[in-house]
């Protein structure tokens, strides 16, 4: 019942259209953007909701067709790899997005290319300055992001123009990369031009000087069927942030930690929702973490616990489900996030979350159901038989009691796994510890991620101990006793 | 009065193994009838047809004159009351749960059901300061009380006992023999019971069946067997268990 009240207020809360919903990608300038889209909407009259750090770029752009109304992107960005249309035009870009529905603002004001970067010093003693210089030094190391390698603008194109070695090159999450080019275990990394950490660190930012970064002027793109309100809003921003300003915003927030405060040094217009208290963050993540792993757990159990049974006895059905079942299990739990966004039904929500959750709470459930069932001894069966019980009443009164702690057992391994998986939720913007741990994975900001990391530990433990608790409560104590 | 149960050339085959082999009985009512053998013999078999447990490949099987199918056997297991040799009692319920179970399920009251196991700690000298105890608190010879308790809650026309003394020391089997028999004699129960032990043989049937590979051999008084075996078996067989007690 909770569960499925859960999932309307969760499809009903995306269907309402006097209110946007805003996705940013995982890095520090889109969650900026995405911030000061979000104060504008709500400056405007138009209530937003920011989903912060929800991956790449095919799952915001799939997004926009479900979970979203409205992300920032880079023309770039929008032509090599949305379009397939190398050299496209704005005017091109604008047409062919809206064929698809899609509508763009006008450019920002900046352009955010690629680009390579390197320490000062190192680049001079090598004599480097420009991309070209790479060439004669097979020994550099590259650390480049998942993205940056598979983009078509990325790395394989780029290497292939400049004839660039490809030997030593890794793929690195974008702010871990930062961490080792500082620290030397990388040499060269992908980086955006705008990114405040080239100022910080004092990076040399090579020269691309057979001009192979197209422009990446910065956009807003959003759903044709967006509140009028809010589109005219977005437009107002067009044209009002430079390189210098967008560099600017970006310090501010790995400074503050806060895109929030970033946002409002853009405005200067404090957000009511600016100054959230650690408290009051806290609980709003916990209660969150604790809706997607406990919805996600109630529903592997409704659903598990029958196909446990059915597996327990044994055959060809019995069979199948434990190899699905455990299949699921060994999909990556990223993966499985990105194969579920896309579908219809599912796409950046609270819902995709839980179902992939749930997928994960399966196997120890039914698992540990069929197991449980399967050794309850034969002289125990045949007794229920033989007393003339119903197949129902042995499986109510006698099978599933006799089993009920392997069956808790499956049901505690789930609650523990699903604690600890659901921090990966905040992926696609579902919101619970995992919005910190992301946030500061992209701050380079180990005291966020703690915020996220310590209390999911801790719930994990608690729920640990609720289930001890709970055996004594489940398990018949002449299960428990020892003669 | 009709036999309460009839078997007509009943076999059983488990893959190419025979359990049972064209077996004819009949079960006089009010008679504890022992169905003695060697392990293996196929007597613990001829029980679980009668339950349905098991489904004969031949032959034809009656309980009260009515064809004992897939159809009437959840009426005939309610009307069957059945013991196994370490009692088959549910470890999740107390002696008093598993006694009343079936009862609770079949609706009766709980009045009802309270006298009746009232009634049968009596009978069965089981003390009802233990009926709140779990199987594994109570002894070897009180769990086969409770079980005993258990197949005769719904006072059945037919009691099973699947060697239900094998595992108990001598002296607490001794005292079990003699409450059953009081028992039976008191209610006149018509009982079937499975062992490979003689003397227990001599001690509680009327009537004895012995049984070899799948096969009944000779049956009658216990007197009958042992001074007029049918077959070298026979003699065999009661010579290997009683020749002890006899020198």
């Amino acid at each position: 019942m909770k569960l499925s009240a859960l999932l309307l207020i969760a499809s009903v809360a995306t269907a309402q259209s006097d209110s946007v919903v805003i996705g940013s990608k995982k890095f520090t300038e889109s969650y900026v953007l995405a911030e000061i889209a979000r104060q504008a909407c709500e400056n405007a009259g138009v209530r937003a909701e920011h989903r912060q750090g929800m991956g790449g770029t095919i799952i915001l752009w799939e997004a926009l067709r479900g979970g979203i109304d409205i992300y920032p992107e880079y023309t770039g960005t929008i032509a090599e790899e949305i379009l397939k249309q190398r050299g496209a035009t704005e005017t091109d870009i604008q047409t062919a997005l809206e064929q698809q529905g899609i509508g763009m603002t006008r450019d920002l004001g900046f352009n955010n290319t690629y680009a390579l970067v390197m320490r000062r010093e190192k680049a001079a003693r090598l004599g480097i300055k420009s991309i070209s210089d790479l060439r004669g030094h097979p020994e550099l190391k590259f650390g480049l992001t998942h993205e940056f390698l598979e983009r078509r603008d990325g790395w394989r194109p780029l290497s292939a123009r400049y004839g660039l070695p490809r030997t030593n090159v890794v793929g690195l999450e974008h702010a871990l990369g930062y961490a080792g080019l500082v620290s030397g275990e990388i040499d060269v990394k992908d980086a955006y031009s705008t990114d405040a950490k080239i100022a910080d660190y004092d990076l040399l930012v090579l020269t691309d000087d057979w001009q192979f970064f197209p422009q990446y002027k910065a956009v807003f793109l959003f759903r044709k069927a967006t509140s009028a309100a809010a589109i005219a809003a977005l437009n107002k921003l067009a044209g009002t942030i430079d390189e210098t300003r967008m560099m600017r915003l970006n310090a501010e927030a790995e400074r503050t930690k806060s895109y929030v405060a970033a946002a409002q040094l853009y405005s200067g217009v404090p957000s009511e929702s600016g100054g959230e208290s650690l408290a009051h963050k806290l609980w709003r993540w916990i209660s969150r973490h604790l809706e997607l792993a406990g919805a996600s757990l109630g529903l592997a159990i409704l659903i598990g616990l029958p196909l446990g049974i059915i597996a327990s006895r044994g055959g060809a059905t019995g069979q199948v489900i434990l190899a699905v079942t455990g299949i699921i299990q060994t999909i990556p739990s990223l993966a499985l996030l990105a194969l579920l966004v896309p579908l219809p039904f599912f796409g950046i929500s609270v819902r995709t979350a839980i179902v992939a959750l749930f997928l994960y709470s399966l196997l120890p459930i039914v698992r540990n159901a069929a197991s449980g069932l399967q050794d309850i001894s034969r002289p125990l069966r045949e007794s229920a038989v033989v007393l003339g019980l119903t197949g129902g009443q042995r499986l109510r009164k006698i099978y599933l009691p006799l089993a009920s702690r392997s069956i808790l057992a499956g049901i505690k391994t789930s609650a523990v796994i699903n604690i600890g998986t659901a921090t990966l939720a905040a992926l696609i913007g579902a919101g619970g510890l995992g919005e910190p741990i992301i946030s500061g994975l992209n701050l380079n900001d180990h005291v966020t991620i703690l915020e996220g990391a310590v209390p999911a530990a801790l719930l994990a433990l608690l729920v640990q101990f609720a289930f001890d608790f709970l055996d004594r409560v489940f398990i018949p104590r002449g299960l428990r006793i020892k003669s | 009065m009709n036999p309460l149960v009839q078997f007509r050339g009943v076999s059983k085959h488990f893959g190419r193994e025979t359990a049972v082999s064209n077996v004819d009985l009949e079960l006089e009512r009010a008679q504890i009838t022992v169905l003695i053998g060697p392990s293996g013999c196929g007597k613990s078999t001829i029980l679980r047809l009668i339950v349905g447990l098991i489904a004969a490949d031949e032959g034809n099987m009656y309980f009260d004159s009515a064809p004992i199918s897939s159809d009437t056997i959840t009426s005939i297991r309610r009307r069957v009351g059945y013991v196994i040799q370490d009692g088959g009692l549910f470890p999740h319920l107390t002696a008093q749960g598993n006694v009343a179970l079936q009862a609770r399920l079949l609706d009766r009251s709980g009045k009802e059901v309270k006298a009746r196991i009232a009634e049968l700690c009596a009978l069965t000298r089981f003390p009802e300061n233990l009926l709140g105890r779990y199987p594994v608190e109570l002894s070897g010879g009180q769990r086969q009380r409770v079980s005993l308790m258990r197949a005769l809650m719904l006072s059945p026309e037919l009691l099973l006992l699947d060697e239900p003394f094998a595992a108990l020391d001598p002296l607490v089997r001794a005292s079990l023999h003699r409450d059953l028999k009081a028992i039976c004699a008191r209610l006149h129960q018509t009982v079937l019971l499975v062992t490979h032990d003689l003397a227990e043989a001599a001690k509680l049937g009327s009537r004895v069946v012995l049984m070899q590979s799948g096969c009944i051999i000779q049956s009658g008084k216990f007197d009958e067997l042992r001074d007029h075996p049918a077959t070298p078996f026979v003699s065999e067989f009661f010579n290997a268990q009683l020749g002890g007690l006899q020198s």
